[in-house]
C-alpha cells in the first residue's frame, strides 16, 4: 500500500508514540496527533488523512463519537483502538459507522491489514453510495418521462412508442437530457 | 268411661292447644328466619347487616334491645358491632376481653347464658358505664361459625323476663345462621385482602427484576407499596452498617423530616436492632409506651403506635431492616408477618443485585485498565527495541521489568471501591523498592530516599507519575554514579494546592557541559517527556543545581 497520511489519538503519549514509530517504520506519515477525540476530529477536518486511528476511551469526546462525525462528514475511514472487549464493541462501532478496529495490546503485525481492510471498506462503500445515487436518479428520470409520455399519448392520440421516439427526437435536437424534455413536457401540461 | 273421656278429651285438648301454641312458635321462628335471611342475602355491608339483624331480633323475640359483637382474633377481644337502640358513639369502640363479662364468658365457654333479672348481680356481669345500665335479663348466645366462634349476641329486657325454651330456641338458630354468614364475610374479606396483598407482591417482584431501575427507586417503591397496601402511617428500610454495628435509613415513604433526619440506630439499643441481632420480626403494639424505644418523641409527633420490625435476609444473612409503624393500636397477624417477610427478602434481594451490578461494572473497569496498561507495557518494549541503545540484554530486561512493576505498582493501589484514588508516596515507595532491587550494583552504596507530602492523584494520572519517577531514578543511579561507588538519591513530592512538583536529586556526577534535554537518543528521558508534556500538561527541567542534578516535575491535579 502506497504511503498514507495518518491521523493518530490516544489519550497515552507512550501508546501514541508507539504507533507513530510502527506507521513511520512502514513509511507511512502521521501528520497529526491527538489526546482527545474533539482534537482528532477538528485535525481530521483540516489535514484530510487518509486513515484515523481512534482510541475509545478518551477524555473531552470519545473515540466513537468522533468516528461518528467523521464518518457523516465523510471525511477518511476510521480504525477504533480499544481496551474493551470486542463483544462489547461491535454493535456500537457499527453505529459509528467505523470499518475495523484493533483490541489493545495490539500487534504490530495485526496494524496493517485493520488498515487496509478499513480503507478498502470505505472506498467499497462510496462506490455503492454512488452506484445508489446513479440509480435512484435513473430511477426518477424514468418516471418522468412516464409521465410526459402519458400526457403526449393523451393530448396528440400517440401510441407509447412514437410518444418516447418524440421525447427521444426533442433530445437529441435541442442536446439536453430526456428528463430536461420531460420535465418541460410536464410543466407545459400544467400550466 | 265417661270420666275417662272427658279426661281424654282435654287432655287432647290441652295437647292440642300444646302443638298450636307450638306450631305458632315454629311459624314465628321460621318467619324470623326468613326475615335474617332476607337481611343477610341482600346486605353486602356487615356493619348495616348486623343492624338490621339486631331489629329483627328484637322484634321477633319481644325483647327490649338486642347487641351484637364480633371477635377480634388477633387480640382475643369482643368488639360490639350492633345495636338496635341509638349506640354510634360506641359502635366499634366498646370492647371486652373474651372470659371478660357476662359475654366474655359466653364466648369462652360458649355456652349460652339466660338471666332472668338483676343482670348486673351475676358473679360474671362486668360493668361498663353508661351501657345498659338498667336492663334486668338477659340472653347471651355465642355466634359460631362452621368451627369457630365469630362473636356474641345479646339480648335484654327492661323488666324481669323469663326466656322461654321457645325463645332460647328461636334465638339460637338466628345465632347459627348469623354465624356462618359472618364467617363467611370474613372468608370473603381475607381472601379480597390476600389478593391485593398478591398483586402487591407480584408488583414489587416485577419492578425489582426491571433492568433499568436505580437501588434508591426500588427500595422506595417497596415501602410505599408496602405502607399503601397494608395502610402504614410509615414504612421505612434500614441497613446494616457492619463496622460501626449501625442501621442506617436507606428508605422511607414518610415525608416526615423528623423521622428521615433521626440518628443512625445503634444496635442493641433499639428494637429494629434486636431484630436484626435475633433475625426475628418484633412486634410492639405501642411504641409511645415501650421503654425500649429510642425515639418516643418523634413517635408521638409523628402519631406512630404499633411497630414491626422485619429482618432482611439474603443468602441467611440478615443485611438489615424493614419497619412498619401503624397510627392506632395493631395486632399483627400471622398473614401479615409472612407478607412483610416476603417483602422484606424482596428488598434484601434488590440491594443484592444492585451490589453484584456494581461488582460487575468495577470489574469490568479493571479488566479495561489492565488491558491498556498491557498496550502501555507493549508499546514500551517495542519502543525500546527501535531505540535499540542498550549495553547487555540484561540491562534492557531489567529496565523493562522496572517499567512493568512501575506500572503494577499502581494497580496494586487501586482495590475494592476505590478505583481512583492513588497515594503517590505509597507509589513512590513501590518504585524505591522495585527499582534498589534490579538496578543497583552490588559494589555500591547509593542511598534512596522518599520525602514530602503525601499527594493522592486519579489513577491515570498516578500511572504516569509512577512511570516518570521510574524512569528518572533508573536515569539517577544509571548515569549519576558511574565513577563514584556512593552517593544519595531523593524523590521529593511536594503540592501546593492543585499545583504537584516532583523531582529527583542525586548527589552523583553532573551533567556534562552542554548537556541538552532535547537532544539525546535516551528513550528514558524520551518516555518521561512525553508523558510530562503531552499526558500531565506539565513541565520537565534536568539541570545541575549547585552540587546536585534535579530532575524537576511541575503539573496541576486532573
Amino acid at each position: 500500500m502506497s504511503q498514507l497520511k495518518v491521523i493518530i489519538a490516544d489519550d497515552e503519549s507512550i501508546i501514541r508514540l508507539d504507533l507513530k514509530k510502527v506507521l513511520e517504520e512502514m513509511g507511512h506519515t502521521v501528520i497529526g496527533e491527538a489526546a482527545d477525540g474533539q482534537k482528532a476530529l477538528e485535525l481530521t477536518r483540516t489535514l484530510r488523512p487518509d486513515i484515523v486511528i481512534l482510541d475509545i476511551k478518551m477524555p473531552v469526546m470519545d473515540g466513537l463519537d468522533a468516528a461518528k462525525a467523521i464518518a457523516e462528514e465523510k471525511i477518511a475511514p476510521v480504525v477504533l483502538l480499544t481496551a474493551y472487549s470486542q463483544s462489547d464493541l461491535i454493535d456500537r462501532a457499527k453505529e459509528a459507522g467505523v470499518f475495523g478496529y484493533l483490541v489493545k495490546p495490539f500487534k504490530e503485525s495485526d496494524l496493517m491489514p485493520a488498515i487496509e481492510i478499513a480503507i478498502s471498506r470505505y472506498l467499497e462503500m462510496g462506490e455503492l453510495e454512488a452506484q445508489v445515487g446513479d440509480l435512484q436518479s435513473k430511477l426518477e428520470t424514468r418516471k418522468i418521462v412516464d409521465r410526459a409520455k402519458g400526457i403526449l399519448m393523451d393530448k396528440y392520440g400517440l401510441k407509447e412508442s412514437e410518444a418516447f421516439r418524440r421525447i427521444q427526437q426533442q433530445s437529441m435536437n435541442t442536446r439536453k437530457s430526456m428528463r430536461e424534455i420531460a420535465e418541460a413536457v410536464i410543466i407545459a401540461h400544467e400550466v | 268411661m265417661s270420666e275417662l273421656t272427658k279426661t281424654d278429651t282435654e287432655i287432647l285438648q290441652s295437647r292440642l292447644d300444646a302443638i298450636e301454641a307450638e306450631l305458632k312458635d315454629r311459624e314465628l321462628e321460621v318467619d324470623a328466619l326468613r326475615q335474617i335471611g332476607q337481611a343477610i342475602g341482600a346486605l353486602f355491608d356487615i356493619e348495616e347487616m348486623l343492624k338490621r339483624v339486631a331489629d329483627i331480633v328484637v322484634q321477633v323475640t319481644g325483647t327490649d334491645l338486642c347487641v351484637i359483637y364480633l371477635l377480634d382474633e388477633a387480640r382475643n377481644e369482643l368488639v360490639l358491632r350492633a345495636s338496635s337502640r341509638q349506640a354510634t358513639g360506641i359502635i366499634g369502640k366498646l370492647r371486652l376481653k373474651v372470659g371478660e363479662g357476662v359475654t366474655g364468658w359466653v364466648a369462652r365457654e360458649r355456652r349460652l347464658v339466660a338471666l332472668d333479672k338483676e343482670a348486673w348481680n351475676d358473679y360474671r356481669f362486668k360493668h361498663v358505664p353508661g351501657f345498659l345500665e338498667d336492663y334486668e335479663s338477659m340472653l347471651s348466645v355465642p355466634l359460631c361459625g362452621k368451627e369457630n366462634l365469630v362473636g356474641v349476641v345479646n339480648v335484654r329486657t327492661a323488666t324481669t323476663h323469663e326466656y322461654t325454651p321457645t325463645q332460647i330456641r328461636l334465638l339460637n338458630s338466628i345465632a347459627e345462621q348469623v354465624g356462618g354468614a359472618v364467617e363467611n364475610f370474613l372468608q370473603y374479606q381475607r381472601m379480597k385482602k390476600q389478593a391485593s396483598h398478591l398483586t402487591t407482591l407480584t408488583d414489587i417482584s416485577r419492578t425489582i427484576s426491571s433492568e433499568d431501575m436505580y437501588l434508591e427507586e426500588v427500595l422506595h417503591l417497596i415501602v410505599a407499596m408496602t405502607a399503601d397496601s397494608m395502610n402504614f402511617k410509615i414504612c421505612s428500610v434500614m441497613l446494616l452498617d457492619e463496622n460501626r454495628d449501625e442501621l442506617v435509613i436507606k428508605a422511607t415513604q414518610s415525608k416526615s423530616r423528623a423521622y428521615i433526619k433521626k440518628p443512625n440506630l445503634k444496635l442493641a439499643e433499639s428494637v429494629a436492632g434486636r431484630a436484626v441481632m435475633d433475625g426475628q420480626a418484633i412486634t410492639i403494639l405501642d411504641v409511645r409506651k415501650t421503654p425500649g424505644y429510642r425515639y418516643p418523641d418523634i413517635a408521638k409527633k409523628e402519631g406512630l403506635c404499633s411497630l414491626i420490625a422485619v429482618p432482611m435476609r439474603i443468602k441467611g444473612k440478615v443485611i438489615g431492616v424493614l419497619n412498619c409503624y401503624t397510627s392506632k393500636p395493631h395486632v399483627f397477624t400471622d398473614e401479615e408477618k409472612a407478607l412483610l417477610e416476603a417483602m422484606a427478602s424482596h428488598a434484601a434481594m434488590a440491594i443484592e443485585n444492585s451490589k453484584l451490578k456494581v461488582r460487575s461494572a468495577i470489574i469490568r473497569e479493571m479488566h479495561h485498565r489492565v488491558k491498556n496498561s498491557l498496550q502501555t507495557i507493549a508499546s514500551l518494549l517495542r519502543l525500546q527495541i527501535r531505540y535499540g541503545k542498550f549495553e547487555s540484554v540484561e540491562q534492557v530486561l531489567n529496565e523493562s521489568i522496572n517499567r512493568v512493576l512501575a506500572i503494577a505498582s499502581v494497580h496494586e493501589l487501586l482495590s475494592g471501591d476505590n478505583l481512583d484514588n492513588v497515594s503517590i508516596k505509597k507509589v513512590a515507595d513501590g518504585v524505591l523498592a522495585a527499582t534498589a532491587r534490579g538496578m543497583i550494583p552490588p559494589d555500591k552504596r547509593i542511598e534512596i530516599c522518599v520525602e514530602g507530602d503525601d499527594i493522592i492523584l486519579p489513577a491515570r494520572q498516578a500511572t504516569s507519575v509512577a512511570l516518570i519517577l521510574n524512569e528518572l531514578l533508573q536515569n539517577a543511579i544509571e548515569h549519576g554514579f558511574k565513577y563514584s561507588s556512593w552517593g544519595k538519591v531523593v524523590m521529593s513530592l511536594k503540592e501546593d494546592g492543585d499545583k504537584i512538583r516532583l523531582s529527583v536529586t542525586n548527589n552523583g556526577e553532573l551533567l556534562p557541559p552542554g548537556f541538552d534535554l532535547h537532544n539525546h537518543r535516551n528513550l528514558g528521558l524520551q518516555i518521561v517527556e512525553n508523558l510530562v508534556v503531552d499526558d500531565l500538561n506539565g513541565t520537565f527541567s534536568l539541570t545541575n543545581d549547585r552540587n546536585v542534578i534535579k530532575a524537576l516535575v511541575i503539573f496541576t491535579r486532573q
